[in-house]
């Protein structure tokens, strides 16, 4: 990188941080650090809602699998927009008259303490363990191409943001997360403008879509209905629905986000902006990856994205092999650059498989030489792209968006883990009476205790790549079931404190057996299983133990 | 602070168009795939 593109960086970090502190004035009261005094703008609101779901892992993960699959990652999102409107009608009002600071506040005055604390309990474990995936995400594949230390590159995430989290609280966070859009929106769709000055140099416009295309790059919908593939149309549309009610409407880090906003048309209109925009914004990422893909017809890519072991590869006795095969690769790689200028489908499609298989042995020489069983590079082309080929300024401007997504996912998250701490935890169960300043120190406190977690979590994870998947299907486990307990709360009235445990438990058992038995049920399926059977037997429970339903408010 | 924070205006309309935007995005994309596939 150049130093015009460490500055760049620089400034943004600095940015910031500085905005951040800026951002603590009216913060000296709880309503003020946790909820911004419910004074945000809905369009603040809506973009940081969006921001929170947008990790690094997002932009470098989704691009990768675009490069490598194309389009058809769209259909996860295909549940998003009828889950905002459901969410509109339902939790949003409930939630916002109801004047509480966590989502699970409101199950204590439906149901009991008992619910409150074990569904606030398992969000805690679930967003914990999630933040820091979080982090180690795009700390490994920064530390790989920009030459850092692992611990370094969390560092350089996670300080920036605990400060301006610490000190500015919800408002910090939400002003920072829109910053951080505009800065996603703006270097992505920088990204597609020069991927398309440099492809139309080499092909025309409406050919480089059918060298897209030929390879199934294009084919964004999937209407087979199949539980062992992840992305169909059916598993985005049902499967996704549920996912994205689970996210949206029982997370505390995306609830949080609408509790801040100024009234309940306000916090509609925020989760209705992520309804018309979301998809399109993905496209926007997808599009960037397959645009990836065609430059690297015309443009010769590496055999492997990830270079974290050349050194090693190159002093083992796979070196050979290695080495023959990137030959091939280079043969392979010219024969599919010759025959996608000269249009020659046939050619091309078969000169893309032998690259494709090559890429396959490499990586199993690299795994038998390495012993790095998780190796892949999926999330290193488009950094690889970044540092390789974009200009001067623009490298800053989208490493600068990376480590955008990064804090702004984090950031809510955190901040979240600290409110459920201090509200379900701290003041409901130890301190009751303290001071407004009482309790803001210790949710400052509790943010920095947090965040240092996460960067200790986030640490170890990056040496552990099956652990990052076993923390995303940990994740999948809870949330269906959590969205069971509400609705049960919410859309029921039979239902009772007893039903909505055993209905949680049940939920929760019901996902890790199909996770162990049935393997190949895709994971966006999890979440229908579990509210479903949380409500099934939820409600059984609570008819047999009969209608003691808990009303009204309780000591917080 | 909003004096009226829980204002509650019916959205009917917004959600019918959250979900025609939504049916025009899938039938583009579905068209786009089959056009060039």
């Amino acid at each position: 990188m150049h130093f015009i593109d460490w500055l760049v960086v620089v400034a943004y970090i600095g940015w910031v941080i500085v905005d951040g502190l800026r951002r603590s004035k009216g913060t000296d009261k709880v309503d003020g650090y946790l909820l911004a005094n419910r004074s945000l703008p809905w369009w603040a609101v809506g973009l940081s809602v969006m921001a929170t779901q947008m990790s690094a892992v997002t932009m470098v993960g989704t691009t990768g699998q675009a490069y490598l699959t194309g389009l058809r990652f769209v259909q996860f999102y295909f549940g998003l927009p009828l889950a905002m409107i459901i969410l509109s009608l339902t939790v949003v009002p409930f939630f916002t008259r109801a004047r509480v600071y966590t989502a699970y506040e409101y199950l204590e005055r439906r149901f009991d303490v008992r619910v409150r604390s074990l569904t606030s309990l398992l969000f805690l474990f679930a967003r914990a363990a999630a933040l820091g995936v979080t982090l180690a995400a795009p700390a490994v594949f920064m530390s790989t191409i920009l030459g850092w230390t692992v611990p370094f590159a969390v560092l350089v995430i996670c300080v920036p943001m605990i400060v301006y989290t610490t000190i500015g609280g919800v408002q910090a966070i939400a002003w920072t997360d829109v910053k951080q859009m505009f800065i996603v929106v703006f270097g992505m769709s920088s990204a597609v403008a020069i991927l398309l000055y440099s492809i139309l140099h080499s092909v025309g416009f409406t050919q480089a879509l059918h060298l897209a295309g030929a390879t199934g790059r294009l084919q964004a919908i999937d209407f087979t209905f199949d539980l062992h593939e992840t992305y169909t149309f059916w598993s985005g549309m049902i499967g996704g629905l549920f996912l994205m009610l689970s996210y949206f409407g029982c997370d505390q880090s995306q609830v949080q986000r609408y509790l801040t906003a100024k009234s309940i048309d306000e916090a509609r209109q925020s989760l209705l902006m992520s309804a018309f925009v979301k998809i399109p914004l993905q496209l926007l990422i997808l599009s960037t990856g397959v645009l990836v893909f065609v430059f690297y017809l015309f443009q010769a890519p590496p055999m492997l994205f990830n270079r974290v072991h050349d050194a090693t590869i190159a002093s083992s006795p796979q070196a050979g092999e290695y080495a023959a095969l990137e030959r091939d690769f280079d043969g392979a790689i010219a024969a599919r650059r010759e025959a996608a200028r000269q249009g020659d489908r046939e050619s091309f499609l078969a000169s893309d498989a032998r690259v494709g298989e090559i890429r396959t042995k490499a990586t199993g020489v690299l795994k038998q030489a390495t012993g790095d069983a998780s190796y892949n590079d999926v999330n290193y082309v488009f950094p690889t792209f970044i540092l390789t080929h974009m200009p001067m300024g623009l490298v800053g401007l989208m490493i600068a968006a990376i480590f955008a997504a990064a804090m702004s996912a984090s950031g809510g998250e955190l901040n979240a883990l600290a409110t459920a701490s201090v509200i379900d935890f701290y003041r409901r169960h130890f301190v009751k009476a303290g001071s407004e300043t009482h309790y803001i120190l210790a949710s400052k406190l509790a943010t920095i205790v947090w965040g240092l977690f996460a960067c200790v979590v986030a640490t170890y994870a990056a040496n552990q790549g099956s652990l990052i998947e076993v923390v995303n299907r940990y994740g999948s486990f809870v949330y269906g079931s959590l969205l069971g307990v509400f609705i049960l709360a919410i859309l029921t009235r039979r239902a009772n404190a007893t039903g909505a445990l055993w209905g949680l438990v049940a939920g929760m058992i019901s996902v890790v057996t199909v996770a162990w038995e049935l393997p190949w049920v895709a994971y966006l399926w999890h979440n229908l299983i579990g509210a479903v059977v949380c409500v099934a037997v939820g409600m059984v429970v609570s008819v047999m133990s009969g209608s003691e339903k808990a009303e009204g408010t309780r000591q917080k | 602070m909003n004096p009226e924070p829980d204002h509650d205006t019916p959205m009917t309309g917004r959600y019918v168009k959250v979900i025609v935007l939504q049916v025009v995005i899938l039938v583009l994309l579905w068209i786009f795939g089959r056009l060039f596939s």
